[in-house]
C-alpha cells in the first residue's frame, strides 16, 4: 500500500509539473533587458492598442537594453485602480498614463515621483516642446508630477445637413450661449434633440469658467461652486433641458452614438471622438469652437505620463527616457493620427504625414486652434476623483430636476468642503 | 483489522485528502481569518469594532445592503417562477422539446461578462432594441436604461432573470422527474382537475427542489458582481451597488482593506448561515426520498 | 418519464403550451440572434438603420477587425491553458479526496468533510481581496498559475465524486482484490471506470465556470501573457470618450462565447445532466 501511494504521489507530481510550467510560462524577456511596465488606458475607439504596441516596440528596438511593455489597463478609472493596487501591493508599475484628477490622488497616496529633477536634468527649455495650455494638468499645487501625452479638449460638433434643412448657415457654428440656445430651439424635432452635452465635471466646469466663475484655488484645498456664476451656468443648462432641447443625461460615448445616428443635431464631445464620427457618420458634419459665455474658455482633458515611486533609479531613468522619446514630434504625431488626440508637441504639425492627415480631416485643426483658450482640467484639488464624482453626480441630479441649481450647488459646495476638510 | 493496517489506512486517507486540504486552507480559510483579523484591527494589538461602526453608519454601505436585498428579491422570485413554469410545461412528451430547452438554457453557459455586454447594447437608449420595441407598443421609449435610476437596477435584474431562469427550469425538471407518475394516474381517475393535480401533487412533492433552487438563487444574487462591473459600475448614484461590488470597490479602487474586510466578514457570516440551511435541508431531503 | 394518463392533453392545451413556450424562448433566444446579426452589420448601417435584423450587405469584416484590434489569439491560449490545466489538476485532487471520503474510515472524517462543505458557498468571488494579497506575496501576479491557484481543488467535485464512489458495491472491490489487483490498479480499473459519468459531469461544470470566470482574472492579470478571453473582451470594450463600436463588440463577444455555445449544441444532453447534478445533488 505504501509503495502504491508513493507511485500515486509521483504520478500526481508529474501531472502537475508540466501544467505549472505551462501556466507560469509566457514571459520570455531576455534576462539582461530591463522590462519597463507601462499602464495605459484607451480613451477612444479604434485600433489604439496596436498603435501603442508599435510605438513601444519601436522604442525597444532603438534601445535594446530596455523593453517597454505596454499594458492596456482599460479606461482611465481602471488604469488608476491598477496603478494604485499594484503600488500598494508592493509591485509598482514603472510608468502610467493618468488623468489630471488621478495625478493629484496619486500624489496624495504617495505612489508617484516629482518630476522637477528630471526636467532640470534636461536643461533649460525642455518644457517648450509642449503647447503651453497642456502643461497645467501636469502640475499638482504648482509642482510638476506628470508630462502631457494624450490630450483632448471638448469641441463642438454639428450636423451640416440638418443645419441646411433648418435654414441655418452650415459653415457657421453657434458662437455664444445665446446662439446655441436659438439654434437648439430651431433644430429640435420630435425625434431628435437640438444639442447633447455629456454630463460630467469636465463640461460643467467649462460652463462655470465660461460664465466667469472659478472652480478651485491653486493649492487645491478649496472649491468655489456656490457662486452666482456657477449657479448661473447650471441654470443655463437646465433651461435647455426643460425646454426639451437637450436630454438630461448623456455619457460621452452615448452622445457620439446619438450624433452619428442623427438623434441630435449638435453635440459637445471630446476631440477624441473625431475619428469615430468620421468613420461612422453618413452625413456632412463640421466642428467649431465651443460657444462662448462671458468668456471664451475651454479646459483640456486626457492623460499624462507619471513615474511610479518605489522603483530603482535605473528604472526611473529608463522611464524618463521613454517619456522623453514619446513626446518627440514623430511619436506624438503618430499617436494623434491613430487616436484623434491633439498632438502635444506643436512641432508635430510641421511633419508631412501630419499635414496629410489634417488635409483629410480639417476638423483636427479646429481642435488645435482652440488650444489658445485652454486651461487645465478642473477640478484641481486633493481627492480630485472624489470631488469630480460629487460634481458629476450633483450635476446629473440638478439637470434631472431633482434639486434646484441654487440648493444643488450649495449642497455640492458643502460636500466638497467636507471632502477637502482634511487638507485645510 | 490489525492496528498497523488501520494506521496505514488512516495515513492513506490523510495523504489523499492532503492536496485538496492545502488549497482549501490557503484559499478559503486563510482568507476568512485574514478578513476577520483585518476587520477587527487585531493585527495592531487590540481588538476594535471601529471599522464596522464606520462602515455600518455610512450611507453607501446601507444603500448597498438595501440594493442587494431588492436585487435578491426581484431577481430570485421571477427567475424561480419562470423556471418552475417552464419545467411544468416541458415535463411532457412534446414536439420541439430539445429546441425549447436549448433556447431557454443557453444563457447559463455564456460568460455573464459577455452576456452583460449584449444587454448593454440591447438596452442602449438611442439605438437599443428594447426601447425600439417599447416604442412600437406605444410605451415610453426614451429610457436610458443602464444610466438612470431605477432603470439601472431593472437592467441588472433583467440580465439575472434571462441568465438563470433556464438553469432553474432544469433543476425543477429533474425534481419533477423523480415524482412517481402513478400518483397522477390515481388522481386523474378520482376526477382531479389539472390545476388540482398541480396543487395537490406536483407542488408539495416538488418542495424540496424548490427549497434548493431558492437557496441557490439567493446565493447567486449575493455573488453578483460581473454584470454590475460591466453594465453600471454600481451607479448611478450608488443605486446598483451591491455587497460584493462594494467589497471590490473598497478593496481595489479606494484601497481601504479594513472596510473591504469588514464587509467580507459579514458576507461570510451570511453565506455560512445559508450553508447551514443547505446542509440541513440536504439531510432532510435524503430522508424524504427514501 | 413514463407517459401517464393524466398528462395527456387536449389539442387546445398543446397549442396553448406551445404559445407560451415560443413566447418565452423567443424572448430568451433573441439576444443571441441579435448579436449574431449585428456582428455582421457594417459600421454605418448600425447607426443608420439600427433595427433592421438582416444587414443589407452582411460580412465578416467586424470579426477580422476585432481579431486584429486585440490579441484574441493569445487570450484564447491563456483561457485554454487555465481552463484545461485546472481541470487536469482538479481531476487528480478531487478524485483522491473524494475516494478517501467515500471509501476509507479515519478519525476526523466528518469534521473535515464539513470544512470542505463551506467552500461550496464561500466561493472565490467573496475572498478576492485576501487571495489577491496572497498571490501578490507569492509574486504570481499576472501569471496564469496565479489565476489558477485558488481553484486547484473543488468542493463541488469532491461531493459529486464522493456520491458516486459511495454507491459502488464493495463486492466489486473484493473481487478485484481476489484477482490480485494492487490498490492503484483497483482505483483505476474499478473505481474510476465506475464513476466516469460523474467525472464527465464535473469536467463540464469546471470548464464552463472557469471559461466564464471574470472578476478574479480581471484583478490578477494585467497583460496578454496571462489575460483570459472574458477579461480581454471587457478591456476591449472600454469606451471612455469615443463612440461605441457595437459591430466590433458583438463580433468579439461572439468570438469569446462561440466555443462553449458550439459544445453545448453538440453535447446538450451531457451539459444538462452536468448542471443538474451539480445543482441539486451537490
Amino acid at each position: 500500500m505504501r509503495k502504491s501511494i508513493f507511485v500515486l504521489a509521483l504520478a500526481i507530481c508529474m501531472l502537475l509539473m508540466p501544467a505549472a510550467v505551462l501556466a507560469q510560462g509566457g514571459r520570455e524577456a531576455a534576462s539582461d533587458q530591463l522590462v519597463i511596465r507601462f499602464y495605459y488606458p484607451i480613451g477612444t475607439a479604434g485600433d489604439l492598442a496596436n498603435a501603442m504596441n508599435e510605438l513601444c516596440a519601436q522604442y525597444s528596438a532603438e534601445n535594446p537594453d530596455v523593453d517597454v511593455e505596454p499594458i492596456y489597463a482599460g479606461d482611465y478609472v481602471q488604469t488608476m485602480q491598477r496603478t494604485l493596487t499594484s503600488s500598494k501591493a508592493g509591485n509598482p508599475a514603472d510608468i502610467a498614463l493618468l488623468t489630471s484628477a488621478d495625478v493629484w490622488t496619486a500624489v496624495d497616496e504617495g505612489i508617484i515621483l516629482p518630476l522637477q529633477p528630471f526636467i532640470d536634468s534636461e536643461g533649460e527649455g525642455f518644457l517648450d516642446r509642449f503647447f503651453p495650455g497642456m502643461l497645467y494638468d501636469s502640475m499638482v499645487a504648482g509642482e510638476y508630477y506628470a508630462i502631457p501625452f494624450q490630450k483632448s479638449t471638448p469641441i463642438f460638433y454639428y450636423n451640416k445637413d440638418m443645419f441646411r434643412e433648418a435654414g441655418l448657415d452650415p459653415e457657421k457654428a453657434p458662437q455664444t450661449w445665446e446662439e446655441l440656445a436659438e439654434y437648439a430651439a430651431i433644430l429640435t424635432t420630435d425625434d431628435r434633440y437640438g444639442v447633447e452635452i455629456p454630463i460630467d465635471q469636465w463640461l460643467l466646469s467649462i460652463f462655470i469658467l465660461q460664465n466667469g466663475g472659478e472652480i478651485n484655488n491653486i493649492e487645491g484645498t478649496e472649491t468655489y461652486l456656490d457662486t452666482p456664476e456657477a449657479i448661473g451656468a447650471v441654470e443655463y443648462l437646465l433651461d435647455l433641458v426643460n425646454k426639451g432641447y437637450m436630454p438630461a443625461k448623456r455619457l460621452f460615448g452615448d452622445s457620439s452614438s446619438d450624433f452619428v445616428a442623427g438623434k441630435t443635431a449638435m453635440m459637445y464631445n471630446s476631440t477624441g471622438s473625431l475619428a469615430f464620427v468620421r468613420d461612422s457618420a453618413s452625413f456632412d458634419w463640421g466642428v467649431g469652437f465651443l460657444p462662448a459665455g462671458k468668456e471664451r474658455i475651454v479646459a483640456t482633458g486626457g492623460g499624462q505620463f507619471v513615474i511610479c515611486s518605489g522603483i530603482s533609479e535605473e528604472r526611473q531613468a529608463a522611464a524618463w527616457d521613454f517619456i522623453k522619446w514619446m513626446t518627440e514630434p514623430a511619436q506624438t504625431a503618430k499617436w494623434s493620427m491613430a487616436s484623434g488626440f491633439i498632438a502635444v508637441n506643436p512641432a508635430a504639425f510641421d511633419l508631412p504625414e501630419m499635414a496629410e492627415y489634417t488635409a483629410a480631416l480639417p476638423q483636427a485643426i479646429v481642435a488645435r486652434d482652440q488650444l489658445q483658450y485652454a486651461v487645465g482640467e478642473p477640478p484641481k484639488t486633493h481627492d480630485a476623483r472624489e470631488v469630480s464624482q460629487a460634481m458629476a453626480s450633483m450635476f446629473e441630479n440638478m439637470l434631472a430636476g431633482n434639486i434646484s441649481p441654487e440648493e444643488g450647488m450649495q449642497e455640492l459646495q458643502a460636500s466638497c468642503d467636507s471632502i477637502l476638510a482634511e487638507y485645510n | 483489522m490489525t492496528i498497523s493496517k488501520k494506521l496505514r489506512t488512516w495515513g492513506a486517507a490523510y495523504l489523499l485528502i492532503l492536496p485538496s486540504f492545502i488549497f482549501l486552507v490557503a484559499f478559503t480559510f486563510y482568507p476568512i481569518a485574514y478578513s476577520v483579523v483585518t476587520s477587527l484591527d487585531a493585527a495592531s494589538g487590540g481588538i476594535g469594532f471601529g471599522n464596522y461602526s464606520k462602515m455600518l453608519s455610512s450611507t453607501e454601505f446601507q444603500q448597498a445592503i438595501r440594493n442587494n436585498i431588492v436585487y435578491a428579491f426581484f431577481s430570485t422570485v421571477p427567475a424561480v417562477l419562470i423556471g418552475l413554469l417552464l419545467a411544468i410545461v416541458l415535463n411532457t412528451k412534446m414536439k420541439g422539446k430539445g429546441f425549447y430547452r436549448f433556447a431557454v438554457f443557453y444563457p447559463t453557459i455564456l460568460p455573464i461578462a459577455t452576456a452583460s455586454m449584449i444587454w448593454v447594447f440591447l438596452l442602449s437608449q438611442s439605438i437599443g432594441l428594447v426601447n425600439h420595441l417599447l416604442g412600437i407598443m406605444g410605451l415610453p421609449s426614451k429610457i436610458d436604461w443602464v444610466n438612470t435610476s431605477p432603470y439601472a437596477m431593472v437592467s441588472i435584474i433583467i440580465v439575472y432573470i434571462w441568465k438563470y431562469s433556464g438553469y432553474y427550469m432544469l433543476l425543477f425538471l429533474s425534481g419533477l422527474q423523480s415524482i412517481d407518475s402513478s400518483l397522477y394516474d390515481e388522481a386523474y381517475l378520482e376526477g382531479a382537475s389539472g390545476w388540482e393535480r398541480l396543487r395537490m401533487i406536483t407542488l408539495p412533492l416538488l418542495s424540496p427542489t424548490t427549497f434548493f433552487v431558492v437557496l441557490i438563487a439567493i446565493v447567486n444574487s449575493f455573488q453578483a458582481v460581473d454584470q454590475i462591473y460591466v453594465m453600471t459600475k454600481g451607479g448611478p448614484h450608488n443605486s446598483t451597488n451591491v455587497l460584493l461590488y462594494y467589497i471590490y470597490e473598497y478593496g481595489f479602487v479606494y484601497w481601504e482593506p479594513e472596510i473591504a474586510s469588514s464587509a467580507s466578514t459579514l458576507l461570510f457570516a451570511f453565506l455560512l448561515i445559508l450553508t447551514f440551511f443547505y446542509w440541513y435541508g440536504g439531510q432532510r431531503k435524503v430522508n424524504y426520498e427514501r | 418519464m413514463k407517459d401517464s394518463l393524466a398528462v395527456r392533453r387536449s389539442k387546445l392545451q398543446i397549442f396553448a403550451t406551445h404559445a407560451v413556450l415560443i413566447l418565452i424562448s423567443a424572448a430568451i433566444l433573441f439576444p443571441l440572434i441579435w448579436m449574431v446579426f449585428v456582428s455582421m452589420k457594417p459600421k454605418m448601417e448600425i447607426f443608420s438603420s439600427p433595427y433592421s435584423l438582416i444587414p443589407s450587405s452582411p460580412g465578416l469584416d467586424n470579426f477580422s477587425t476585432a481579431w486584429g484590434y486585440a490579441p484574441f489569439g493569445k487570450y484564447y491560449l491563456n483561457t485554454i491553458v487555465i481552463v484545461f490545466g485546472l481541470l487536469a489538476i482538479q481531476l487528480v485532487t478531487v478524485t483522491m479526496a473524494a475516494f478517501a471520503f467515500a471509501r476509507l474510515k479515519f478519525p476526523g472524517k466528518d469534521i473535515l468533510f464539513m470544512l470542505f462543505l463551506t467552500q461550496l458557498m464561500i466561493t472565490a468571488q467573496s475572498t478576492i481581496y485576501p487571495n489577491y494579497m496572497t498571490i501578490s506575496r507569492l509574486r504570481l501576479l499576472d501569471t496564469r498559475i496565479g489565476v489558477m491557484l485558488p481553484y486547484m481543488t473543488s468542493a463541488m467535485g469532491i461531493f459529486l465524486l464522493r456520491q458516486a464512489f459511495m454507491v459502488i458495491p464493495s463486492s466489486l472491490e473484493d473481487a478485484a482484490r481476489i484477482d490480485g489487483c494492487s490498490t492503484l490498479q483497483m482505483i483505476w480499473h474499478v473505481f474510476i471506470a465506475q464513476v466516469k459519468p460523474s467525472l464527465v459531469a464535473f469536467s463540464i461544470m469546471s470548464v464552463t465556470s472557469h471559461w466564464n470566470e471574470f472578476l478574479w482574472p480581471l484583478l490578477v492579470t494585467e497583460s496578454t501573457y496571462s489575460r483570459p478571453l472574458t477579461v480581454g473582451l471587457t478591456v476591449f470594450a472600454q469606451q471612455a470618450e469615443g463612440g461605441a463600436e457595437w459591430g466590433l463588440l458583438m463580433a468579439a463577444t461572439l468570438i469569446v462565447s462561440l466555443p462553449l455555445l458550439i459544445a453545448f449544441i453538440f453535447f446538450q444532453k451531457m451539459f444538462v445532466e452536468s448542471f443538474v447534478s451539480s445543482g441539486v445533488k451537490g
